[in-house]
């Protein structure tokens, strides 16, 4: 059975909905300390069933490229928009900290570990996952309760692989090659306001770049933005398919798959960065 | 001919609170089924729990070999290809045009090139009266047109079972009169097993071969259509009339009091809200348009009706009897005499 099969199955799931009955012996806490739990579980075989629907014939070929051409379409500019002033902040942020240590010069390196490993692969989940993922989880949760889903499930056709599989592939796609859009943005934007605002050399700048960068950061950094990626359209799936009944109840479907998904883009990356700083040595050291 | 569905001990509840409890029916091979009750009383869930939508705690639901209730996934797909759903708004996809609504499910189950899914969809979409409305979208239509549409996208894979969540909600009487008689002639036409979701009366009492009620989470009763049309329980006969006298109230309980005091009003010559019609009087059954073909399920129903005749009440008895044409009553001469 798949994730969806059942969504009104479990009401207690979504936040304890259903008043106790009268003279019910159970304790009421149990069903609603194991919701949290039932809610991850849900989760991850939806991911799992995701991840597995990927590699199922026939791929939604058609599905995948309206969707990563949306999802592009919405995200582009607005990341853009960020990297560059976040580039710019963090080199003025880090350029004036190392002219206290009279280390101005490393400068460069600084734009690469904070950008291309940290800055890069938020700033792309935090946009893909707030316009991107909140545009698929509002589309998911009108056709949930529009029935469209329990539809087209009778029709034989699974909307995971339908609907799901293709939109958090498009997801992950355009995170994994903004991403790439990012890093560069930022590090340009890094390098201008270093040499033209800090009035630094570009030789400097370059040259800290390349002692410190390695190849490595740039594959944290994209395993990063596919991660996210994956996590933020699974995200928005995952509530599209379980809101509460009613218009009210996508409304708040959709701003929980945005809230929940930043909470754990932020704990994700943490892990993921203590694994990377225990793997990879730094370079030089 | 339709498939068979056999529904054993089935229970469903939302958390705590049981939807229903215990179901027991057999949907018969072609023949149509109503299945009634009040607003919330989980004929929907019932209806989603069939395709396996809904996954009930316990009991089977047979079809064709197949339990839905613990089937796997794989299995499940393939049992579904012999439903077609009509669902409560019609449930089209809002992206497309009624067009590819409707060949949807050509597109995804068959090989067909584009010509024939035309001719297909086109035939469906005339069937249910929306010639021409093909580019239409779901956004764009009445909600009537919507549930025809759904029911258009129901039929083009030929399905053996029918089942229709409230085909008559949204449509004023002529419409579901004319919904009625489609669903007539589509069993006529394909011999399909059709379940029928509803607390339209009108439906109730022209359209189907068997009736069911829920009430309260347990099945009332379920059998051929005089046995509910006739029946004297408070339950079944304050739902037929649509009064406001019996068990059933506004909320999902009704004390004792409440009760009294309705009595106690209605003695007083307050009206109690029923249409007046007198259920006792059983409407004839449809028949199909003249022109298609005799409902082979008639015939099927009957046999079955006679071989239980013995286990109806006298009322259900006599209003079989009453609704024999002179050549089944030649037929089952025989029986009648046995029977009695």
């Amino acid at each position: 059975m798949t994730a969806l099969g059942d969504p009104k199955g479990s009401p207690e799931g979504h936040g304890g909905t259903v008043p106790p009955m009268p003279g019910g012996v159970a304790p009421p806490g149990a069903s609603r300390a194991l919701g949290p739990l039932r809610q991850a579980g849900q989760f991850f075989i939806l991911a799992g069933t995701t991840a597995r629907m990927t590699f199922k014939r026939p791929f939604q070929f058609r599905e995948f490229v309206e969707q990563f051409w949306f999802v592009a379409s919405v995200t582009i500019l607005p990341t853009a928009l960020v990297a560059i002033p976040f580039g710019a902040v963090i080199a003025l942020q880090v350029g004036s900290l190392l002219k206290q240590f009279g280390a101005q010069s490393f400068t460069g390196a600084g734009s690469v570990v904070a950008v291309v490993q940290q800055a890069s692969p938020l700033i792309v989940a935090l946009v893909i996952a707030g316009a991107g993922g909140s545009a698929i989880c509002a589309d998911m949760g009108a056709r949930t309760i529009r029935e469209e889903l329990d539809a087209m499930e009778v029709m034989g056709v699974s909307p995971i692989q339908r609907l799901i599989v293709p939109r958090v592939l498009a997801v992950t796609a355009v995170a994994v090659l903004l991403n790439g859009l990012v890093s560069v943005v930022g590090v340009l934007g890094g390098y201008f306001l270093y040499v033209y605002v800090q009035h630094g050399t570009p030789g400097s700048y370059l040259s800290s770049f390349s002692a410190l960068a390695q190849l490595p950061d740039l594959y944290i950094s994209e395993i990063k933005a596919l991660i996210f990626g994956f996590l933020a359209g699974t995200i928005a799936a995952y509530r599209g398919l379980h809101p509460r009944p009613g218009p009210k109840g996508v409304g708040d479907a959709v701003n929980e798959s945005v809230v929940i998904a930043f909470l754990l883009l932020f704990i994700v990356n943490v892990i993921l960065t203590a694994i990377y700083l225990q793997v990879v040595p730094p370079k030089g050291a | 001919m339709g498939t068979e569905v056999v529904v054993e001990g089935l229970t469903k509840s939302f958390g705590r609170k049981p939807v229903w409890r215990d179901i027991t029916l057999t949907l018969p091979a072609g023949e149509v089924s109503v299945l009634l009750g009040p607003s919330g009383t989980g004929k929907t869930v019932f209806l989603k729990s069939l395709v396996g939508l809904v996954r009930p705690e316990r009991g089977h639901v047979y079809v064709d070999g197949t339990d839905i209730v613990t089937a796997s996934e794989r299995e499940l797909y393939a049992a579904r290809r012999l439903f077609g759903v009509m669902f409560q708004d019609g449930a089209l996809f809002g992206s497309m045009s009624l067009y590819d609504n409707i060949a949807f499910p050509l597109r995804e189950h068959t090989k067909l090139k584009e010509r024939q899914i035309h001719d297909i969809v086109v035939d469906k979409m005339r069937l249910v009266g929306l010639a021409g409305e093909e580019a239409k979208f779901p956004g764009q239509i009445s909600g009537g047109m919507r549930k025809r549409a759904g029911l258009a996208r129901a039929l083009v894979l030929d399905p053996q079972i029918i089942l229709c969540d409230e085909p008559d909600s949204g449509l004023d009487p002529v419409r579901t009169a004319y919904l009625s008689q489609l669903l007539i002639d589509l069993n006529a036409e394909i011999d399909a097993t059709i379940l029928i979701v509803t607390h339209n009366i009108q439906i109730a009492s022209t359209v189907p071969d068997n009736i069911g009620m829920l009430f309260r989470g347990d099945l009332v009763g379920f059998g051929p259509r005089e046995l509910l049309l006739t029946s004297d329980q408070p339950v079944v006969s304050q739902f037929l009339a649509g009064r406001r006298i019996g068990p059933i109230g506004m909320a999902e309980e009704k004390d004792l009091a409440t009760m009294e005091s309705e009595q106690a009003h209605i003695d007083a010559g307050h009206h109690d809200g029923g249409s007046g019609l007198d259920h006792g009087r059983i409407v004839p059954q449809l028949e199909p348009t003249p022109g298609l073909p005799p409902r082979r399920a008639v015939r099927r129903r009957t046999d079955r009706v006679m071989s239980i005749m013995h286990t109806l009440p006298p009322a259900a008895r006599q209003a079989i009897l009453e609704n024999f044409t002179p050549a089944e009553r030649a037929r089952y001469e025989a029986g009648l005499g046995a029977g009695r």
